[in-house]
C-alpha cells in the first residue's frame, strides 16, 4: 500500500477492505477531487498496475474489484507470464481449466507455460487435478477450491475412481432393505413364503428408501434421491428388485431356494470351452469328452 | 435350418427308424426338397429301399411330398419336416400328460397312435381287437422302452367300444386330430396351390400382376390357408353326430356310472376316417406348465395351483396351430370365470393362508369391502326372514358377521373360496408379468384371460437372461438387461448405468458379443474409419439371440445323445447279457457283482443323460415354438 499515493491510496484506503463490493465508475467518483474524472481516470490506472484491483464486467459496464492483501502479493511476485497464467486459471473458478487451452488463450511458448506452472504450483497458488470425464487431460483450479460435482463425478467416486466396493456395499444394503418389506414376516412353523395380498400398498417408495439410507449412517457421503434412484436401477438391471404401483415403489423378486438351473447350462455342453470346436468326426467329440466323465461321474 | 438341427434330426431318425431312414433324412435335409432320383443318388441305397424307406417316414409325417400337375411330367418332390422329426422327442412327455388326465388305457392308444403316425380308425380297433399279446411298446428316440404295464395300465383294453370311447374322448379334447391332405404337403406348395388357383379367378392375368391385384391375392391366400386348418377348431370335426357332453373331463366321470350310458351310444366316429397325433396341442400344454412353475417362482405355490386350474379350463378350448409367430391356440380368446375354477380346484388347497394382507389400515379397508361382498350376495339368495336379520345387523353395525351366521354353511364356504380365489387371481393380474388378465363383465366375481404370446415373450427373455447369468456372471446379466432396455449404447453410457468401471465391463462385452448374445454397430466420426475415432454401439437383438441359442441347444442335445451311444457301447456286452430273455427279471442271480454294479452305474448315467436331454428340449420349446 505504501507505494500508492494521492487519489489512488485515498480510495484503497476507503473502499479496499469491503472485498465483496464491485464499485462502478460512479461509485467511485465521490472520491476525486471536484468530481475531476481525469485524475479518477490516472488513480484506478495506478491501482489496477499495481494489482490492488481487477476489472470486471457488469452487464455492458465495467465494475472494479478490490483484491485481498493476500492475492495482491501473490500477484506482485508473479512476472508477467505467471501472471497470466494465474489470472486464466483464476477465471476458470472450480470447472478447472485445461492446459492445452490455456496455451491457446495465453498464446505462450509451451517452455514458457510449463515453467510459469511449475511456479505457480511450487507456490501453492494452483494445483493439477484429475477429471473424470477426461483422465487423460491436466487440468488446473487455483489451490484453495474444492473441484465441482462435474469434474470430481459425484459420490461414487473417489479420488476420480469409481469406488466399486462402497456401490456394491450400498446395493446390498438397500437391496437387503427391500426385501424385508416386501415380503410378510414369516409365520412359525411355515418354510415358504408367502406374499402380500394384491392392491398392498406398503412397499418402499425412492423417499422412503433415502430416507433410510440417510437415516442408517452407512455413509458419511451425502446421497441425493437421484443417486439412490441410480442405485436402485442397478439393482432393477441385476433383477432383484422390480417396480410396483406404477412404478412408484420398489418391491423384491421373489427367490426361490434351490431353485431349478438351466438345463442347457448344467449340462457339461452349455459351459465348455471348445463347445465351438466339437464336432462328432473331429478331435473333440462327446465320446472322448473330459466334461461329460466329470459330470456324469458327479452323481 | 441349422447344421446342428441336421445333426440332432439324423440323430433322433437313426435312434428311432434304424440306419436306413436316416441316411434318407440326412440326404433331405442337407440338400433340402428333392426328387427320388436325387435322393437314390445322394444317399447311395438303391431305389427301391429309398421307396420303401419314404413310406414310412410318410407314414410317420417325417416327410413330407407333393407332385407338381401343371407340367406335361409330373414331377413329385420330397420334403423333410424337420420340426415333426423333432417331435420325437416328445413322446414321453405326451404319454405321460395322456396318462396324468385320461388314465393309463388312453395312455396306451396314444402311445399307439405315435408309434404308427396316422392310421384309419377302424383299422386301429381291429388291431386292438385282435392282439392279444401285450401292445408293442413305444420307443423313445433313446431307445429306452415304456415298459409295456407303464403304456397300457392294469387293466388291458377288451373290447372296441372301449377303444372308441378313448378315442372320442382324444379327439374332442384335440390330442388326436383327422389328416387333411395338406397334412401330407409341404406348405409352402400348398400356399402356391391356392395361389395358382385364386391369381386364374382374378380376372385378367394383366391386372392380377399389378399391386393392388397382388395384396388382394395376398389376402385371399392367408384367408384360404387359414381355412384349411379351421375345420379342425369344430369340436366334433370327424366325428358322426354331435355329443351332449361337454367336455371330455365330464365323460370320464360318466364312465362308471350305468344310468349316462345310453346318452354315450349317441354319437359314434367314422370308421373311415384317418387320425394322426395334435402335436401342437401338446406344446400349448407344455408350455402352460411352463407358465405354471413359472408363476410359483414368482408368487408361491398355491397361487400357482390356482393358475393351473385355470389354465385347464382355458386348456379344453385349445386346438394349437403353429405358425411363424409362435403357437396359436386356434378358436376365440375365452374367458374363464372365478366360478368355474371354484368348481373344479381340489378343496384342500390351503388359499387363506398363503397370502398375508397388509397392515391395519389397509386391512381394515379390506375387511370392509370383503363384507360388501358377503352382503350383497347374501341378498340375491338370502330367505324371506333374513331381511330382518340384516337390518338388526345394520344396527350393530357388523354386518358381515351377522351375514355368516345367514347361510347355509356350505353356501358360506363356497363363497368364501370363491373371494380367496379371486384373491389369488387378482395377484396373478397385479404381478409385472401380468400372467392373467381380468375381464371386466357381467361375470360374478370375474372373467380372466391369458395372453399367452405375451407371456411366453416375456418367459423367453427371462430365460435367456439365466442362460446370461449362468455362464458369464451377475454383471454380464446387468448389462444385457441395461442394453435391452436402453437399445443401443456405448460402453461409457453402459458404465455410467451399470455404475462400473469401464476396464471391468469391457471383458463380459467381448465375451457376450463373440458368443452372440450383443452385436455391434460401429460408427466412424471421421471419414478414415480410425478404430480409435470410432463409436462402438451394443445392441440387442433377441431374434438373432435366439438363433445362436437354439444353435447351440441342438448342437448340445446331439452331443447328449451321442454320449449316450458312447456309453451304451462300452456297456455293449453287459447289456446284450442283461437283455437276454432269461436274464431278464433274474438279474440278481444270474449277474456278477461287478456286473450288477456296472447295470445300475449305466442307468444313473442314462437317466441323468435324458433327463438333461429333456431339460434342454424344454428350453427349445421356449425359444422355437411357443
Amino acid at each position: 500500500m505504501s507505494d500508492l499515493q494521492g487519489l489512488a491510496r485515498r480510495i484503497h484506503e476507503a473502499c479496499g477492505s469491503n472485498l465483496q463490493k464491485l464499485y462502478t465508475q460512479e461509485d467511485l467518483i465521490p472520491f476525486a477531487p471536484n468530481g475531476d474524472s481525469e485524475d479518477l481516470l490516472l488513480a484506478i490506472n495506478v491501482l489496477l498496475q499495481r494489482g490492488y484491483i481487477k476489472i470486471l464486467k457488469q452487464g455492458d459496464a465495467f465494475v472494479y474489484q478490490f483484491l485481498s492483501k493476500d492475492t495482491v502479493d501473490r500477484t506482485r511476485n508473479l512476472t508477467p507470464d505467471e501472471a497470466l497464467v494465474y489470472q486464466h486459471i483464476e477465471s476458470s473458478a472450480r470447472e478447472g481449466v485445461w492446459s492445452k487451452i490455456l496455451k491457446t488463450r495465453t498464446n505462450l511458448h509451451p517452455t514458457v507455460l510449463t515453467r510459469c506452472l511449475k511456479t505457480l504450483e511450487n507456490h501453492r497458488y494452483i494445483k493439477s487435478i484429475k477429471s473424470v470425464k477426461f483422465p487423460t487431460r491436466k487440468i488446473y483450479m487455483l489451490w484453495d477450491l474444492t473441484p465441482t460435482i462435474e469434474v470430481t463425478g459425484g459420490p461414487w467416486f473417489t479420488d476420480a475412481e469409481l469406488d466399486a466396493d462402497f456401490i456394491n456395499a450400498l446395493l446390498v444394503a438397500i437391496e437387503r432393505f427391500v426385501t424385508s418389506r416386501s415380503f410378510p414376516k414369516q409365520r412359525p412353523g411355515s418354510t415358504s413364503i408367502i406374499p402380500f395380498e394384491a392392491g398392498y400398498t406398503g412397499y418402499p417408495t425412492l423417499s422412503d428408501i433415502t430416507q433410510w439410507v440417510k437415516n442408517s449412517n452407512l455413509t458419511e457421503v451425502e446421497l441425493s434421491e437421484a443417486d439412490i434412484k441410480a442405485l436402485l436401477e442397478v439393482l432393477i438391471y441385476d433383477g432383484k428388485l422390480e417396480r410396483v404401483i406404477g412404478g412408484t415403489a420398489y418391491k423384491a423378486v421373489r427367490r426361490v431356494e434351490g431353485a431349478v438351473k438351466q438345463g442347457v447350462t448344467e449340462a457339461p455342453c452349455g459351459r465348455c470351452p471348445v463347445f465351438d470346436l466339437c464336432n462328432e468326426d473331429g478331435p473333440i467329440n462327446a465320446a472322448n469328452c473330459v466334461y461329460f466323465e466329470k459330470w456324469l461321474a458327479e452323481i | 435350418m441349422q447344421q446342428n438341427a441336421v445333426e440332432l434330426c439324423t440323430i433322433l431318425v437313426r435312434d428311432t427308424y434304424g440306419e436306413l431312414s436316416s441316411r434318407v433324412v440326412a440326404a433331405l435335409l442337407e440338400y433340402g426338397r428333392s426328387t427320388l432320383h436325387t435322393i437314390v443318388r445322394r444317399a447311395k441305397i438303391p431305389e427301391r429301399v429309398v421307396k420303401q424307406t419314404l413310406v414310412v417316414l410318410i407314414q410317420q409325417h417325417l416327410v413330407l411330398h407333393y407332385t407338381n400337375e401343371d407340367g406335361g411330367r409330373d414331377a413329385t418332390h420330397y420334403e423333410c419336416n424337420w420340426l415333426q422329426i423333432y417331435e420325437l422327442l416328445h413322446s414321453g412327455r405326451m404319454v405321460r400328460t395322456i396318462e396324468e388326465r385320461f388314465g393309463s388305457e388312453a395312455a396306451s392308444v396314444i402311445s399307439n397312435f405315435l408309434l404308427l403316425g396316422h392310421a384309419r380308425v377302424s383299422d386301429f380297433i381291429t388291431a386292438y381287437g385282435i392282439s392279444t399279446k401285450p401292445k408293442p411298446n413305444a420307443v423313445l428316440p433313446n431307445g429306452t422302452t415304456i415298459s409295456a404295464s407303464e403304456a397300457t395300465g392294469t387293466a388291458p383294453i377288451t373290447t372296441a367300444a372301449q377303444i372308441s370311447k378313448h378315442i372320442i374322448t382324444l379327439m374332442q379334447a384335440k390330442f388326436l386330430i383327422p389328416v387333411q391332405v395338406h397334412h401330407m404337403h409341404p406348405s409352402v406348395d400348398t400356399e402356391n396351390a391356392i395361389r395358382q388357383k385364386v391369381t386364374t379367378e382374378q380376372v385378367g392375368t394383366a391386372a392380377a400382376l399389378q399391386a393392388r391385384a397382388k395384396k388382394v391375392i395376398d389376402e385371399k391366400v392367408a384367408e384360404r390357408m387359414e381355412a384349411l386348418s379351421s375345420d379342425i377348431d369344430n369340436k366334433n370335426f370327424g366325428l358322426k353326430r354331435k355329443s351332449d357332453q361337454p367336455d371330455g373331463r365330464a365323460r370320464k366321470r360318466t364312465k362308471f356310472s350305468t344310468s349316462l350310458l345310453p346318452e354315450e351310444e349317441e354319437w359314434e366316429i367314422d370308421g373311415s376316417i384317418v387320425l394322426r397325433v395334435n402335436n401342437a396341442k401338446f406344446l400349448a400344454i407344455f408350455r402352460n406348465e411352463e407358465l405354471v412353475r413359472w408363476a410359483e417362482s414368482r408368487i408361491g405355490k398355491t397361487t400357482s395351483l390356482v393358475y393351473a386350474e385355470l389354465l385347464r379350463h382355458l386348456e379344453k378350448n385349445i386346438v394349437g396351430h403353429r405358425t411363424e409367430k409362435g403357437l396359436v391356440d386356434g378358436g376365440k380368446k375365452s374367458v374363464v370365470s372365478t366360478l368355474d375354477i371354484g368348481n373344479t380346484l381340489r378343496k384342500d388347497i390351503d388359499l387363506v393362508n398363503s397370502i398375508a394382507s397388509g397392515p391395519a389400515i389397509t386391512n381394515g379397508h379390506k375387511r370392509a369391502m370383503a363384507n360388501g361382498h358377503t352382503t350383497g350376495a347374501n341378498d340375491e339368495e338370502s330367505e324371506g326372514d333374513s331381511d330382518d336379520y340384516d337390518l338388526d345387523a345394520d344396527s350393530d353395525g357388523d354386518v358381515g358377521m351377522n351375514g355368516t351366521h345367514e347361510l347355509s354353511s356350505a353356501a358360506q364356504e363356497k363363497k368364501e373360496q370363491l373371494q380367496n380365489i379371486r384373491k389369488h387371481l387378482m395377484l396373478l393380474a397385479e404381478d409385472n408379468n401380468q400372467f392373467v388378465t381380468k375381464q371386466e363383465g357381467s361375470m360374478q366375481y370375474g372373467g380372466w384371460t391369458v395372453d399367452t404370446q405375451r407371456l411366453c415373450e416375456a418367459l423367453r427373455i427371462r430365460e435367456l437372461e439365466q442362460i446370461v447369468e449362468e455362464r458369464f456372471g451377475g454383471i454380464a446379466t446387468r448389462l444385457v438387461r441395461i442394453i435391452k432396455d436402453k437399445g443401443k449404447m456405448d460402453e461409457k453410457g453402459l458404465a455410467d448405468i451399470a455404475l462400473l468401471r469401464q476396464k471391468d465391463i469391457r471383458a463380459h462385452l467381448g465375451t457376450l458379443h463373440e458368443r452372440g448374445f450383443l452385436h455391434i454397430q460401429e460408427v466412424p466420426k471421421t471419414a478414415e474409419r480410425l478404430p480409435a475415432r470410432t463409436f462402438y454401439f451394443f445392441y440387442f437383438d433377441e431374434k438373432m439371440s435366439k438363433m445362436a441359442m437354439l444353435n447351440d441347444f441342438y448342437k448340445a442335445m446331439s452331443r447328449i445323445l451321442q454320449r449316450i451311444d458312447h456309453e451304451r457301447s462300452l456297456n455293449s456286452m453287459l447289456l446284450s447279457k442283461a437283455d437276454r430273455t432269461d436274464v431278464k427279471g433274474h438279474e440278481e442271480e444270474l449277474l456278477t457283482k461287478k456286473e450288477l454294479a456296472d447295470l445300475t452305474k449305466w442307468k444313473r448315467s442314462e437317466e441323468k443323460l435324458i433327463g438333461q436331454l429333456m431339460r434342454v428340449d424344454r428350453q427349445v420349446m421356449m425359444f422355437r415354438d411357443w
